[in-house]
């Protein structure tokens, strides 16, 4: 579990230092940075794939190709300057880690294309704008570094990563699996391997289970042909596809098969109200967080809604912990508001704004 | 349509004891037009205690004034109220939020960037008291005040030595019922400042108003 983060000059986080619980809900004003921060966890553990800039970018629904091959990763950067320095620190599992990235022009980037195979076929002539990165991870006191770069060709902007970021030597710390969902972003070819899966380790009641507490008409869920999801539902002579059935339903099957399947250890999960009605909201926390606990999941999430905190708040309060951002008037810097579970249920009850 | 989060961003937070003064005190600004101070309940001292929460708030950061209004009520011992124990506990209360007072209430001390005091409720003789002391001494109908008072003590005097329990609250409510509007019959404290069944321009009031106006004009 990550139990501590400090970020430096990560999109709008300058610099922030968090305290996590199993299950963290993180609200906040619009453009506070909640995203970022699940973002940050993201990068930390996904930075030995060259594709996570990319995702970066999708998680910000901005899959239009970039105008400038600089745009690819000058986004991850505070104020968007390439010349900041990126570090991500956590405490996890009572173990130190660290993830910097910062722009290394001293790099030669050209160089070390020249040993690249010939079927790589990499025109140099496009090399002005590599922007050379360096990450650096260190785990302990181990450590792995290599490099990124952009080639942009007549094919496209493509990341090319120099170093051991994918041979065994990279994944020291034992890097936990971690899954960012948001409402846009479901992938439903994964949903089916991860029912899949709990359907062989027998754990599918438990999520039909789930899915019960938003809709008490639903009776099972079946894979079908095509990585089709059906769902049967009380009163229909025939199966409904899971895409039918609403945001909510998808994102919390989605939510719970990733832990049953015990495939993410960390689910980042934006603005988890979303298609959740607020009746269904306490019992979906409440299942969240007991699902969490037996397999060994955690939980960040992030939330604009009330209803979500008052819901979450009624969780077992040794597992939660509510933060909320908040940005200076005067100085513009963004710090954490945490307010302790014992705290949390009094403030909403006295309709103190906590969000 | 004001959301309870714009109030809370206004600079001064005027931390009520309680849900009667709170209402009090909301209806009170409300009359004086004192639109920069943020009303909020911290409950009682034997309630949750919500005073530590208040760091927590939504727009606490961005404040700049922060004062406490309380009685003196829990810490009397046989009627007698112990002064130093109250300033003691009000001390205590700040210092949980990192802030500092002074020695006496209705003046500001600065902590960092924000200024901090408190308000201690008075009775009619001047001395510290509760809400419903204070709001006896301003009633506007000082008729329905004295009838109050002489049924209350009568009825004392007819049940051989059981003394009600608070009696000020007793009075004061009867003094509300006495009184000519019939809005007053049963009314709160705040429903009494809003239906004009007390006087915010009286001699009792006048160092609380003064204070509210300073720190309302404060930021």
């Amino acid at each position: 579990m990550i139990e501590k983060m400090s970020v430096k000059n990560f999109r709008g986080l300058a610099n922030v230092a968090l305290s996590f619980a199993p299950f963290t809900l993180i609200g906040g004003a619009n453009n506070v940075g909640k995203t970022s921060v699940l973002e940050a966890v993201f990068l930390l553990y996904g930075h030995r794939s060259p594709l996570v800039f990319q995702q970066l970018r999708s998680f910000r629904n901005a899959s239009a190709p970039v105008a400038e091959a600089r745009e690819l990763w000058e986004n991850i950067f505070n104020d968007y300057d390439l010349s900041k320095y990126l570090s991500i620190s956590a405490v996890r599992d009572k173990n130190s880690e660290s993830l910097e990235v910062y722009r290394d022009d001293s790099y030669d980037i050209a160089g070390e294309l020249t040993q690249i195979p010939q079927d790589a076929k990499l025109p140099t002539s496009s090399l002005g704008l590599s922007y050379p990165l360096k990450v650096l991870y260190k785990y302990g006191k181990k450590e792995t570094q290599f490099h990124l770069a952009i080639n942009t060709d007549a094919m496209g902007t493509n990341i090319f990563a120099r170093g051991n970021n994918n041979s065994p030597a990279a994944n020291i710390g034992n890097i936990p699996t971690v899954t960012f969902s948001s409402d846009r972003l479901l992938n439903t070819p994964h949903l089916y391997d991860l029912l899949g899966k709990i359907s062989r380790n027998k754990q599918k009641d438990k999520a039909v289970n789930v899915l019960k507490d938003i809709d008490g008409r639903i009776n099972d869920i079946v894979l079908g042909e095509k990585q089709q999801i059906y769902l049967d539902v009380t009163g229909l002579i025939e199966m409904i596809p899971l895409t039918f059935m609403g945001t909510g339903v998808s994102n919390v099957l989605y939510w719970t098969a990733l832990a049953l399947s015990d495939s993410a250890k960390i689910i980042l999960i934006d603005e988890i109200e979303n298609g959740i009605h607020y009746s269904s909201m306490q019992s979906v926390m409440e299942k969240l967080c007991d699902i969490g606990e037996r397999h060994d999941c955690q939980i960040i999430a992030t939330t604009h809604s009330i209803d979500c905190v008052r819901s979450f708040s009624k969780c077992s309060e040794k597992r939660i912990s509510y933060i909320r951002l908040e940005r200076s008037l005067e100085t513009g810097e963004v710090s954490p508001v945490v307010i302790d579970a014992q705290l949390l249920p009094e403030m909403l009850e006295s309709d103190w704004e906590v969000r | 349509m004001t959301t309870q989060n714009d109030y809370s961003k206004r600079p001064v937070w005027l931390l009520c004891e309680g849900n009667d003064c709170y209402f009090f005190f909301m209806r009170v600004l409300e009359k004086l037009e004192m639109l920069n101070v943020y009303c909020l309940d911290v409950k009682g001292i034997n309630d949750r205690d919500l005073f530590r929460g208040v760091i927590k708030k939504t727009n606490y950061n961005n404040t700049k004034v922060i004062v406490y209004v309380r009685d003196a009520e829990y810490e009397s011992v046989d009627g007698a109220v112990n002064y130093e124990s109250v300033i003691k506990s009000i001390k205590s209360r700040f210092a949980s939020i990192d802030l500092s007072v002074g020695d006496k209430p209705i003046e500001l001390t600065y902590t960092g960037r924000k200024q901090a005091g408190y308000i201690i409720l008075t009775n009619n003789d001047g001395n510290v008291g509760t809400l419903e002391d204070l709001c006896l001494s301003i009633a506007v109908d000082n008729d329905a005040v004295d009838d109050a008072v002489s049924t209350v003590d009568y009825v004392n005097d007819k049940r051989n030595g059981k003394v009600l329990k608070h009696a000020h609250k007793r009075k004061l409510h009867i003094a509300f019922a006495l009184n000519g509007k019939e809005k007053m019959v049963g009314a709160k404290t705040g429903e009494a400042v809003t239906n004009g069944g007390l006087n915010l321009d009286h001699d009792r009031f006048k160092s609380i108003r003064k204070f509210l106006t300073l720190i309302n004009e404060c930021p």
